[in-house]
């Protein structure tokens, strides 16, 4: 095609579009004219005008066809169509506002569900880590040889140094963890998280300094000045964003550190930190303790995660793990599992709900656009009759349900930008990791988009296929009572119902695990109960004497503020951070029951009263148990049982170091109530208690949490508290007053979350499944009326109607319940690991689940059946 | 009657531009004129006539405009255009090809 036709024919088409009115008039014409010259050639022939016109219209084969056929031809057909479709398309959603409504309603809301649950899913799991090659990044740990890798712990300082000299898949190896600490010297005081890692930290990343430089290898030399990098966050915050700041010194748990670089913006890996310390190692191995720490590596080029992980499996375990060395191994896992680990299945368990809400919603929608196109069969066979092609009809439906799609998807993204907020308000804080990557971009509207467009398409495709399926051009107007979609809205109401019935029982499941899981007895009463925990900086407080000296002082400022009652302190609050947990022996070489490991609290006088826990026997710790006392300790029920079986448990004596000196020697005053330490699920910890003022060693008494049973308004003794511990030392940062209720439910906010998601969208399953099964049986008696009216007539009760609705109600509820109680007994399993006290086949929750399914079923069918029994009998009479 | 479908795809396409080639004419002076020079053996429905010289229009090889006719009645009279002119000689070429060959192997069956 020469250009210059090129540009005609373009030109030719874009006139087309613009003047289609013009150009249809003149097609009237040129048929008109056409027509008027056939009459007079037909009347020259003899024929009457009538016989004429009609000779003419049948050999030109009706004018409306040919029109149609002719505007094909013409114009950016596609284009043109499409226009024109959807200009119907509104006129035909204006006709029936209702039907349009309920649609675009419940796709958005099926799709805003969704789009909410996706756009957490691609931020947190999806999107990459913010570092170069993420994808090569990975996470090293030593695990027991016959688990499949539970939790990624790390390395310990040994292993690492074995692991570094000894792979050739790895570029780079390092140590790192994260710690709170206080940091002073840069304004105010602040309690911040620093990152304590090996010099390689920076290299695995491919991380630089935005300013000076990052740890180098040498700095964590003991004989050196100690040196940190600080995060742009720390460095804007509380230094003014100072360019000179290399060099100047900050304090970091009251010892002076050197300042020797800053990191670019959004760095703060890991865990959120805001600055980074050397960790020397070698000082750990030296020291003969050891710590595990998460461990992490690059994989050189062109090595893939099985090879690392085949090499490193070989490697030995190194020389300072258990005795059963021989039974652990070094595995290795792509860095994101840290992040993302622990919250992938429940976010699976979460996006598959919604998925299954979707699925329902969808099921209404093909219900309903089916039930819309059997009320349209008169209109389409009249377009049929009148010429109106079979794919121009269904084009014509596939553009009323993409224009729907559209509405739906575009509300479906607004109903999502209110729900991400409101999805992250409601979980538990710092349950959701990566939240700042959640977000609503172009990505995710594509994804609702393309959903929206898929569902709406493929449910008026369906309908639009079945309508416009006969050939016959003018059917008979007789009543066709036989419903052509009785199958399809069976199966329709079914599948919802059974969809149904397995977030029901899901969320019943998890709503009685949430319950279960409140029930525990935790063998302390957290009401009125307040919590203050702080970290004793090691430079102010170097010795023991001196961290017993600041928390006599602060007790005794505590004991003064009006409106506390009982006050104490622990080093390590139940359901705190850590739980200090270890070996012991017994007096006289009684033997030690195998595998028992003690807790070890470390309590003041006055603790077991300000946390309500009983004394059951002996005595409580006094202030005069002090260094130069007697040691003494108290028991917890189960440890004195375990310990000293049959026997009485004060008066015996317990060291809980392994190689005790005389002077490490406790004896039992008191037994105690059992206390859950760290779980609400697991085993009752078995406890014994030393006082504060007795405990030698320093890492025992730095971190420190005072508990207080207040009598009085909480938020005002929140303030007196604080200034209560200002008075005491105001270098320390002001700790936050935190209730020990919420330490407590902070333990089951992933439960109460899930619970309250899952609820949530059983709840609008089952609105949604009401809705639908009401739509079908509405219809189906709209449909039934003549056939209602002639029952009447012969006799039949509104008993009798009522009867008939409810045996099809409960027919089609019916075989939803089994299938869905089928399906919830296989599906429920995937929520086996996070159910307490409950099995997932509950009979108490199926039961429910289907009582409530059936009630809704029920309500739902009320309206139909009530409109079937008032069925005026005279219609019996009358005609269409 | 038959369809365009009947007809060879283009063959209808060719005869109008042949047509129009000796004389602007509106369309059911076209129509007159096919059934007078392919005689019976050729019926050209009146239904696919329109069709056809639309296309042809929107392809640009033939333009219509308006015109009175001889006895005072406005008509759309079409006109072969320039880029028509040649679709058309190089489309007869072609048709001369192929009906030479179908004509052979259908003498070759015979």
């Amino acid at each position: 095609m020469s250009l210059l036709r090129a540009l005609l024919v373009v030109r030719l088409r874009l006139h087309a579009l613009f003047a289609g009115r013009q150009l249809d008039r003149d097609l009237d014409d040129e048929l008109r004219f056409h027509l008027d010259r056939e009459i007079d050639a037909g009347m020259a022939r003899g024929l009457s005008v009538r016989e004429a016109r009609r000779v003419a219209l049948t050999a030109i084969g009706g004018l409306q066809p040919r029109r149609e056929e002719i505007r094909d031809t013409r114009g950016l057909t596609v284009l043109w169509h499409a226009l024109r479709d959807a200009r119907i398309a509104v006129r035909m959603i204006r006709r029936r506002p209702g039907f349009a409504a309920v649609v675009i309603l419940t796709l958005a809301l099926g799709l805003g569900g969704t789009t909410a649950m996706f756009a957490v899913v691609n931020g947190v799991l999806l999107q990459p880590l913010p570092f170069d090659d993420p994808d090569r990044l990975v996470l090293l740990s030593s695990a027991p040889r016959d688990s499949l890798f539970g939790r990624a712990l790390g390395l310990s300082e040994a292993q690492f140094l074995d692991v570094s000299a000894g792979n050739r898949t790895l570029e780079h190896v390092t140590l790192f963890a994260s710690r709170p600490a206080n940091v002073t010297g840069a304004g105010e005081p602040l309690r911040a998280s620093l990152g304590t890692v090996t010099a390689e930290f920076f290299t695995v990343l491919r991380a630089r300094a935005a300013l000076g430089r990052t740890i180098a290898p040498g700095d964590e030399d003991p004989a050196r000045d100690p040196v940190v990098v600080l995060s742009d966050r720390l460095w804007r915050g509380h230094l003014a964003a100072d360019p000179q700041v290399l060099g100047r010194a900050i304090k970091i748990d009251g010892r002076a550190h050197q300042i020797v670089g800053v990191m670019p913006v959004g760095f703060s890996f890991p865990d959120e930190v805001q600055g980074w310390v050397p960790l020397d190692v070698r000082s750990w191995i030296q020291s003969g303790n050891s710590f595990t720490r998460p461990a992490m590596g690059r994989l050189k080029a062109g090595v893939t995660l099985e090879q690392a992980r085949a090499e490193l499996a070989s490697l030995a375990p190194g020389p300072d793990t258990q005795p059963d060395a021989g039974n652990w191994r070094i595995v290795v896992l792509p860095l994101k599992e840290r992040a993302v680990g622990q919250v992938r299945e429940p976010l699976a368990i979460l996006a598959g709900a919604v998925g299954l809400v979707m699925l329902v919603s969808c099921g209404n929608v093909a219900s309903l656009f089916l039930i819309h196109a059997a009320r349209r069969r008169r209109e389409i066979d009249v377009r049929i009759a009148l010429g109106a092609g079979r794919r121009r009809l269904i084009r014509q439906l596939l553009v009323e349900g993409g224009l729907m799609a559209l509405l739906s998807g575009a509300l479906g993204l607004l109903f999502a930008t209110w729900a991400v907020p409101a999805l992250l308000s409601l979980a538990p804080a710092r349950a959701i990791p990566r939240v700042d990557l959640i977000r609503i971009d172009a990505s995710v509207a594509m994804f609702t988009l393309a959903l929206a467009m898929t569902t709406t398409l493929g449910f008026a495709l369906v309908p639009a296929l079945r309508t416009t399926r006969w050939a016959v051009p003018v059917r008979p107007t007789g009543r066709t009572s036989t419903d052509r979609h009785d199958g399809l809205h069976t199966i329709l109401i079914v599948a919802e119902v059974a969809l149904a019935i397995v977030l029901l029982t899901g969320a019943g499941l998890m709503m009685r695990t949430f319950l279960n899981l409140r029930a525990v007895d935790t063998g302390f009463n957290t009401e009125n109960v307040l919590t203050v925990t702080l970290d004793l900086p090691e430079g102010s407080y170097a010795t023991a004497e001196r961290a017993q000296q600041f928390q006599r002082d602060a007790l005794e400022h505590l004991r003064v503020v009006p409106g506390l009652g009982a006050v104490g302190a622990v080093n390590w609050l139940p359901f705190g951070t850590a739980v200090i947990r270890g070996d012991f022996v017994l007096d006289a070489g009684r033997p030690v029951p195998a595998d028992v490991l003690v807790d070890k609290p470390v309590v003041s006088a006055g603790y077991f009263q300000s946390m309500g826990i009983r004394l059951l026997k002996g005595r409580d710790f006094a202030d005069s148990d002090s260094a130069s006392a007697q040691p003494i300790a108290v028991v917890s029920r189960s440890a004195a049982a375990t310990l000293w079986p049959g026997e009485e448990a004060i008066g015996q004596r317990i060291s809980l170091r392994s190689q005790p000196r005389p002077a490490d020697w406790l004896t039992v005053v008191g037994v105690v109530e059992d206390v859950r330490q760290q779980s609400l699920t697991g085993d009752v910890g078995r406890a014994v208690y030393q006082s504060y003022l007795q405990v030698p060693r320093l890492p025992f008494l730095t971190h420190l949490t005072f508990v207080v049973r207040a009598e009085g308004d909480p938020v005002t003794l929140a303030l007196a508290i604080r200034n209560a511990m200002r008075g005491v030392d105001a270098e320390l940062p002001v700790p936050s007053v935190v209730p020990m209720h919420d330490i407590v439910a902070s333990r089951i906010a992933g439960q109460a979350f899930q619970t309250r998601l899952l609820s949530i969208f059983a709840l609008v399953a089952l609105t949604l499944t009401a809705i639908g099964i009401y739509g079908v049986l509405a219809y189906s008696v709209s449909q039934r009326t003549r056939e209602l009216a002639i029952r009447f007539v012969l006799g039949a009760s509104s008993w009798g109607v009522l009867r008939m609705v409810a045996r099809r109600t409960l027919m089609l509820v019916g075989t939803g319940v089994a299938l869905g109680a089928a399906g919830a007994v296989a599906l429920t399993q995937v929520l086996r690991g996070h159910l307490f006290a409950v099995t997932p086949t509950d009979p108490i929750v199926f039961g429910t689940a289907m009582a409530s399914l059936l009630a809704a079923a029920l309500v739902a069918a009320a309206i139909p059946a009530w409109r079937a029994t008032r069925v005026d009998p005279a219609l019996a009479l009358k005609e269409d | 009657m038959s369809k365009p479908a009947d007809l060879m795809q283009g063959t209808l396409d060719l005869l109008i531009l042949k047509i129009l080639s000796l004389e602007p004419l509106h369309g059911w002076a076209v129509g007159q004129r096919l059934t007078q020079v392919s005689g019976d053996v050729l019926q050209v429905s009146d239904g696919s006539l329109y069709p056809a010289l639309h296309k042809l229009e929107q392809n640009g090889w033939i333009k219509a405009e308006w015109k009175t006719t001889d006895n005072n009645r406005r008509a759309k009279f079409y006109t072969l255009t320039r880029p028509g002119r040649t679709h058309l000689e190089r489309e007869s070429a072609q048709w001369d090809r192929v009906s030479l060959a179908i004509s052979q192997v259908v003498k070759l069956q015979a």
